[in-house]
């Protein structure tokens, strides 16, 4: 056994020597052992697909009732809102069903597992978003897909190609924002050990309730924070004017219909950043 | 289960401190984002427009604000110490002095529901009070009967919460079930969306049930949906309903204690 | 050839804002440039060879972990120099992780709900192990603690020890150069500990893999390891082998005798009766002296049924160092133990 072995490599994205091939081995095995292990519990998997399904359902039925009955909300139909609610849904569902596990950080970090994935070669993020993949997301995702077809059959919405292209884009872009969230409170951790509930709070508010609506029944304020702080807007209501040929009517201007994937890239990169910098924090104060 | 709960229910020592006022504080702020969303959702909703169904916009938004805030004190966590009794196996105590247990379980409900729960409400009041514009009652006495009806309110929910519990002894995992009742009951209850507003087929069933004497009985005495002779109905109605719910809770409690001694705890 | 691990004057301090009572006071705490420095790590200097088993003992809070993840890459140090497998760990992190295993004693790197075999499937992908090098080791494995049987079992149904067994498979697995023992062999029973002595020893042996084991258990590291390294807060107290740290800081042996009457007064020319308990005595007398005489000695005077040599435990000499240190963190400890062999 030699140093040859292991040739030195520039490791600065901290995936050492990689091709694609070892890393989809390597991400469907661990992802398939996680679905495993939670199978081996399978009443309380299906328990949690349920409770996520209650938890969106409530927010849904909520709307369906209340606009059934008032007809609009600043100008937006009952269909229009749940467009919105949809796109937000089906951003949350790829989210659940990809990067939930990014929530397992502050726990990781707070008992001590985290030392452990430091020392494994591979990235430290990769690792916490793969080693207890929980599929229970499938129930979030089914559903935004379930109310994708009957929003589009309410609005008669016709999808040609483009469109479903951008959805996907605008579906990967929303995710990427909410794991993006996630994983820049999480991150705080390193710094104060309440950062798993802040996490929580903050996104839990944002995307789960405040998303869910057009932005026009913000204020100025509230609407410049879901626009360039915490900019869940983009997880829903903007990709939504575009689809729903409302884009004149933002507060800011047309050209944010478009931008949900780049604000998601953009916003992932800060994140990933503030990672690094709460990772060498960590080895550097040691814990 | 929000934050509190789950450290109520571990009963953390106090070195948790620091944990338990993190939890408080997160769960206040969360209460007040809630009750503002609510504000600007209805706003939007009324869209300048004038009452529906007699309720005007600020009767709307005191409605909800007010829901919100006693939804922290009706909601009660009982059921989870019951279940981990039945899982520990410490239940086979409580059997053995049913009144007791029972009592026991009251206590630290309301216990929790002023030391824990109590300020958290006091405090969204306070803010609300500061920041939104919340109706005063539409009389005096309905005022005072909201605040009976109030307590009675947490009753039914304390029996609500206790039959929930009692499920536990035969399923052992309340967490699916526990959802489902809270689905239910917040629709039903009016505390979400005032029952005025949803389909008559829903009103009627609602009207059968429990759930209304935890939000929709008290909140619309407050605003004067219910005045006159029809607040002592509804008083009398959230009475009645904590007399079916506790002959029911006494009778599954015996079934309980019964299935526990055939089988040995 | 380079040595498999330097240390250099490895020095690492935690910093703990100086916490004020009270509500305000922890307020005043956000504010506060007082802090209460902890050194974790005292100017440590060592290296190892590779194909070395050492013990690294120590009180809990000496420092044993502190330096392990320094070597390992997890921690930065504050000062000093570091370098394990010819990489600067904190600078080569995922690099050095290729080369090193590690088992550490309370939390495992197994998956709880799935047959252990998963757990070494999926290791192997992760660590880029080739077939053959798996399939050699999954057979050596058997061989040496009878893996195979375990293999399909749920790692939450095994026991600890045969947890353990699994867990320092799974760090061997990708063919390490060093391997870091963090309290392996903890709350195990004696036969199971039997088990994974052996098991240590036939890797450092066989293989020549550098083990680094960090320990309380001196029944253990006197079992397993030639040269020992103690350290006690945070500084190194010695460095060498336990032959030579017996030499000099317990240059003595116990004869236990069993007499066949109660004797009233006992004496032996050249020991120290230290202990007696009715029939039973122990006396210690000096390393340089020959038992035979002192034995002749006592069986002329004495009625003698029966008679053993005992030689100083390590635990017996450790507690002593213990006991001699200061405690005053400042103190230059006796620095007759540092480097190998006699300052």
């Amino acid at each position: 056994m030699t140093n040859d072995q292991f040739p030195m490599t520039n490791d600065r994205l901290g995936f050492g020597h990689w091709s694609l091939g070892f890393l989809l081995r390597v991400l469907g095995l661990v992802m398939l052992a996680g679905i495993k292990s939670r199978m081996e519990y399978r009443l309380d998997f299906i328990l949690r697909v349920v409770m996520a399904l209650v938890w969106n359902l409530t927010s849904l039925v909520f709307i369906w009732a209340v606009l059934a009955r008032f007809r609009s909300m600043a100008g937006w139909s009952l269909e229009e809102v749940f467009f919105i609610y949809t796109l937000r849904l089906l951003a949350h569902g790829c989210y659940c069903l990809l990067f939930h596990n990014v929530q397992v950080i502050s726990r990781y970090v707070r008992w001590g597992d985290f030392d452990r994935v430091l020392l494994r070669p591979l990235n430290p993020l990769l690792q916490l978003v793969i080693w207890e993949y929980d599929p229970a997301g499938i129930g979030d995702l089914g559903l935004g897909l379930i109310c994708f077809v009957v929003v589009s059959r309410l609005l008669e919405f016709h999808w040609t190609p483009p469109a479903i292209a951008f959805l996907l884009l605008v579906m990967a872009g929303g995710c990427l924002i909410e794991l993006s969230l996630f994983l820049l409170l999480n991150t705080l951790v390193f710094w104060t050990t309440e950062a798993g509930r802040l996490a929580w709070l903050v996104v839990g508010t944002f995307s789960d309730q405040f998303a869910l609506y057009p932005l026009d029944i913000y204020n100025a304020l509230l609407q410049f924070v879901m626009t360039f702080l915490v900019p869940v807007g983009f997880m829903s209501y903007y990709p939504a004017t575009l689809f729903l040929d409302r884009t004149e009517d933002t507060l800011f201007s047309p050209i944010f219909a478009y931008l949900t994937p780049v604000v998601g890239l953009v916003l992932f990169a800060l994140a990933y950043s503030f990672w690094q910098v709460g990772i060498n924090r960590y080895q550097s104060t040691g814990s | 289960m929000n934050l509190r709960g789950y450290l109520k229910l571990a009963q953390a020592p106090f070195q948790m401190r620091l944990a338990y006022r993190t939890a408080v504080l997160l769960d206040c702020l969360g209460v007040i984002l809630r009750i503002y969303l609510l504000k600007v959702f209805w706003t939007a909703v009324y869209g300048g427009g004038g009452a529906v169904e007699g309720i005007n916009l600020p009767m709307m938004v005191t409605y909800a604000t007010l829901a919100s805030i006693q939804g922290i004190v009706t909601t009660s966590y009982v059921h989870w110490g019951m279940q981990r009794r039945v899982r520990d196996g410490s239940i086979v105590i409580d059997l053995i002095r049913p009144y007791g247990f029972l009592r026991s379980l009251l206590a630290s409900s309301v216990g929790n529901s002023f030391l824990a729960d109590g300020p958290v409400a006091v405090f969204a009041l306070a803010v609300s009070l500061l920041f939104i514009n919340l109706q005063p009652p539409a009389s005096l006495a309905a005022g005072l009967a909201y605040l009976a009806s109030l307590i009675l309110a947490i009753a039914v929910g304390f029996f609500l919460y206790v039959l929930v519990g009692l499920v536990a002894f035969w399923t052992l995992e309340l967490f699916g079930f526990n959802n489902i009742f809270e689905f239910l009951s917040l629709f039903l209850s009016g505390g979400l969306i005032p029952l005025w507003f949803l389909p008559p087929w829903v009103r009627r069933i609602a009207e059968l049930l429990p759930f209304q004497s935890l939000a929709h009985l008290p909140l619309s005495i407050y605003i004067g949906k219910i005045e006159g002779a029809a607040i002592w109905m509804a008083l009398l109605k959230q009475v009645a309903w904590i007399g079916v719910l506790s002959a029911i809770v006494w009778l599954i409690w015996k079934a309980a204690e019964r299935k526990v001694i055939v089988q040995g705890g | 050839m380079a040595p498999m691990i330097v240390a250099q004057e490895l020095y690492r301090e935690f910093r703990t804002p100086k916490r004020h009572p009270g509500f305000l006071g922890s307020i005043r705490t956000l504010f506060t440039r007082e802090y209460n420095v902890v050194r974790a790590v005292d100017h440590v200097s060592f290296s190892i060879e590779r194909g070395e088993l050492v013990g690294y003992i120590g009180p809990n809070g000496a420092g044993k972990s502190t330096t392990i993840k320094m070597l390992t890459g997890v921690l930065v140090p504050t000062s000093g120099y570091v370098e394990t497998g010819g990489l600067v760990p904190h600078k080569h992190r995922q690099e050095l992780a290729c080369r090193i295993g590690a088992v550490f004693g309370q939390r495992s790197q197994l998956w709880w709900d799935l047959p252990l075999i998963e757990s070494f499937r999926i290791l192997k992908e992760v660590y880029r192990v080739p077939d053959e090098t798996y399939e050699r080791n999954m057979r050596t494995f058997n061989e040496l603690v009878g893996l195979d049987e375990l293999l399909n079992t749920p790692v939450r149904q095994l026991s600890l020890g045969q947890r353990m067994r699994g867990e320092m498979a799974a760090a061997l697995l990708h063919d390490p150069e060093i391997v870091f023992l963090d309290e392996p062999l903890i709350g195990l029973d004696v036969v199971a500990k039997e088990h994974m002595r052996r098991f240590i020893a036939e890797i450092n042996r066989e293989r020549g893999v550098t083990v680094i084991l960090a320990s309380n258990d001196m029944s253990d590291v006197e079992w397993l390891c030639k040269r020992i390294i103690i350290i006690d807060k945070g500084r190194i107290l010695y460095d060498g082998t336990i032959e030579e740290l017996k030499r000099r800081h317990a240059p003595y042996r116990t004869l236990v005798v069993h007499f066949g009457e109660d004797y009233p007064e006992i004496r032996a020319e050249g020991a120290e009766l230290v202990r007696r308990d009715g029939t039973r005595a122990w006396f210690r007398f000096d390393r340089t002296v020959n038992p035979q005489r002192l034995i002749a000695d006592l069986s002329e005077r004495y009625l003698i049924t029966d008679l053993s040599l005992a030689e100083p435990t390590l635990e017996e000499v450790i507690r002593g160092i213990y006991e001699a240190t200061p405690t005053s963190p400042r103190a230059r400890s006796s620095r007759g133990g540092e480097g190998k062999g006699e300052p």
